[in-house]
């Protein structure tokens, strides 16, 4: 990487404004990536995240699937945890703390009808969330996401449209990149009132099976699959979203490195989730992350992050 | 880089006492003590466990039975193969000159740092004689049961000042109810010696991304097991409260009850 060279007047800046919230860089912990109590949640803001996102809470306590849980493999990970959550009444009391965070916390939501995921969020909005993500899109945790029919256009506006009466807050739906109709579903997300999308879920299911005991490894058997086997496919569809929607996308899915947050956001990323980064690099991977960024733009005369989402658009 | 079990064939269950069972594994495990593997019962579950034996061409891991998963592996043929992911975590720093305090099963973890320095003073506390461990295997045991079944009635706690106080130890490595190894750190700390501590919480993914044995900002999959004096210092969650299955943050007391065959977890609601 060369030394930046101040001198020629380029300054590079990660600040981006998303929705309304100001970030000083891209980076966003991916829901279900540490993100279960405030502690964890400081360390992960304090080692250079922009933002953070918790662990998924919908309104009733699950103990989520049996371990194993999650597992990785020689090109990314593989998870069926299945949606653990206290429950929203004792989320409330355990992310009391979060605006001792540093940075924007995004409160992850969940529910198995539209009605539930308003009810979640008339129970913890009373917390300081800088915003609401409503993943739409799990594929293997039966009652919820695409086990229940969430990944549909029309169930992806009747949710977006409960949560927009909800709240006041910036609300980020989250799509899977499994669903056939992706731009439609980016679409009625945006239709429902939706202020951003984040991109992407997990990819699959996926299986995988140890020969010695000839059984699946994952105790639900299947699991999402994420990591660099989900980043080209992540790419794809945070580039055919940006063509179909205005709203912003957050884009997720095997960023590692700060090349790969520059190639996303010029996709069309305006923001960048990082989650299996934290497996590959360490907690450490955002401000890493956020350096190589910067020497980056700095190698190549962009101040500004706004100079680069998209142009990979003709 | 990738997290996937080796299998291994169960050569035999040996009994170690009321309810607890050694598993042998034929095969080699790279392992420092303090460390733990994530065991894969088929079909069934998995558990974070110290590896309490290492020989040439076999291991051992040490099961207490508590619930459903501990409870079946228990009881598992030999000649089953079981899935053993890692070793992950941090272990003890080892040092010639220290003790052992170690209460219930908490024995299996340090028994490794008992098999490397067969000298070194172990206290050992049990509710009963029937549940006491490793009897035979550390003859030297200074014993402590809750009805004075078996060596002294009491906790071994209380014998750890006089053993400090005696000099010449400037470790202490501990593993048992966080509440007893909360106690040991105190008698640490009043007399300015070292302790490493090898916490134990609920794990799902084992190898430091999915959150769950978050110990304040810590994980006790990564930055630990073992802590020592410096972090326990710190560690406010250390004694005080730790994460259900479901992500709920508990006392340590309603942590030890959960998920047993009298306590079980709550399924959720079939969908």
């Amino acid at each position: 990487m060369q030394v930046a060279d101040l001198s020629d007047g380029v300054d590079p800046s990660l600040a981006v404004n998303l929705c309304g919230v100001e970030l000083a860089n891209p980076t966003i912990l991916a829901s279900g990536i540490l993100g279960t109590c405030t502690g964890v949640l400081r360390r992960v803001a304090r080692n250079g995240a922009g933002a953070v996102t918790i662990k998924s809470i919908g309104m009733d306590p699950r103990s989520g699937h049996n371990n194993p849980t999650v597992i990785a493999f020689e090109a990314g990970l593989m998870n069926a945890v299945g949606y653990s959550n206290p429950g929203a009444e004792v989320a409330l009391e355990q992310f009391a703390g979060i605006d001792d965070v540093g940075v924007p916390v995004i409160g992850s939501v969940i529910g198995t009808e539209p009605d539930d995921f308003a009810r979640v969020i008339d129970i913890i909005g009373a917390l300081p969330f800088a915003a609401f993500e409503l993943p739409l899109s799990c594929p293997h945790t039966p009652g919820f996401g695409l086990l229940a029919g969430q990944g549909t256009p029309e169930a992806t506006e009747a949710i977006a449209k409960a949560v927009r009466k909800a709240t006041d807050k910036p609300v980020i739906v989250k799509v899977s990149p499994s669903v056939s109709r992706l731009g439609d579903v980016a679409r009625a997300a945006e239709a429902g009132g939706a202020d951003a999308i984040c991109a992407v879920n997990s990819l699959g299911p996926g299986m995988l099976v140890d020969i010695e005991t000839r059984q699946p490894i994952l105790d639900f058997k299947v699991g999402g699959v994420t990591g660099p086997a989900l980043r080209p496919i992540a790419l794809r569809c945070v580039y055919d979203i940006y063509e179909a929607v205005k709203i912003p996308i957050i884009g997720v899915g095997g960023i590692s490195t700060g090349r790969h947050a520059i190639e996303m956001m010029m996709v069309g990323a305006a923001a960048v989730g990082i989650g299996s980064g934290v497996y590959y690099e360490g907690v450490g991977v955002f401000g890493d992350v956020c350096r190589e960024m910067r020497g980056w733009m700095a190698d190549n005369g962009v101040s500004s992050l706004s100079e680069i989402v998209g142009v990979a658009h003709g | 880089m990738v997290e996937l079990p080796r299998a291994f064939r169960v050569l035999s269950v040996e009994s170690e006492g009321e309810g607890v069972s050694s598993l042998w594994l034929d095969g080699r495990i790279e392992y420092a003590p303090g460390q733990f593997v994530m065991v894969w019962l088929p079909r069934e579950g998995g558990k974070p466990y110290a590896v309490s034996y290492r020989e040439e061409n076999r291991f051992a891991i040490t099961v207490k039975e508590r619930g459903p998963v501990s409870a079946m592996l228990a009881r598992i043929e030999p000649g089953t193969h079981i899935g053993v992911r890692g070793p992950y975590g941090r272990g003890f720093d080892l040092r010639e000159k220290g003790c052992i305090v170690a209460g219930s099963v908490g024995i299996a973890t340090v028994a490794a740092i008992k098999d490397m320095y067969p000298a070194m003073p172990l206290l050992i506390g049990a509710r009963t004689a029937a549940e006491l461990m490793y009897a035979e295997r550390f003859k030297d045991m200074r014993i402590f049961t809750d009805d004075g079944s078996a060596g002294a009635r009491g906790f071994p706690t209380e014998a750890l000042p006089g053993l400090l106080d005696g000099g010449g130890i400037e470790v202490v490595y501990t593993c048992g109810p966080e509440p007893m190894m909360a106690a040991v750190f105190r008698l640490c700390e009043e007399r300015n010696i070292e302790c490493q501590a090898s916490l134990e919480r609920y794990m799902k993914c084992g190898f430091g991304v999915c959150g769950q044995c978050a110990c304040d900002g810590l994980l006790v999959c990564q930055d630990g097991p073992v802590f020592g004096s410096g972090v326990l210092r710190k560690l406010g969650d250390f004694g005080e409260a730790a994460l259900r299955k479901d992500g709920r943050r508990v006392s340590v007391g309603e942590y030890a009850q959960a998920g047993s065959v009298q306590n079980p977890e709550p399924e959720d609601p079939a969908s």
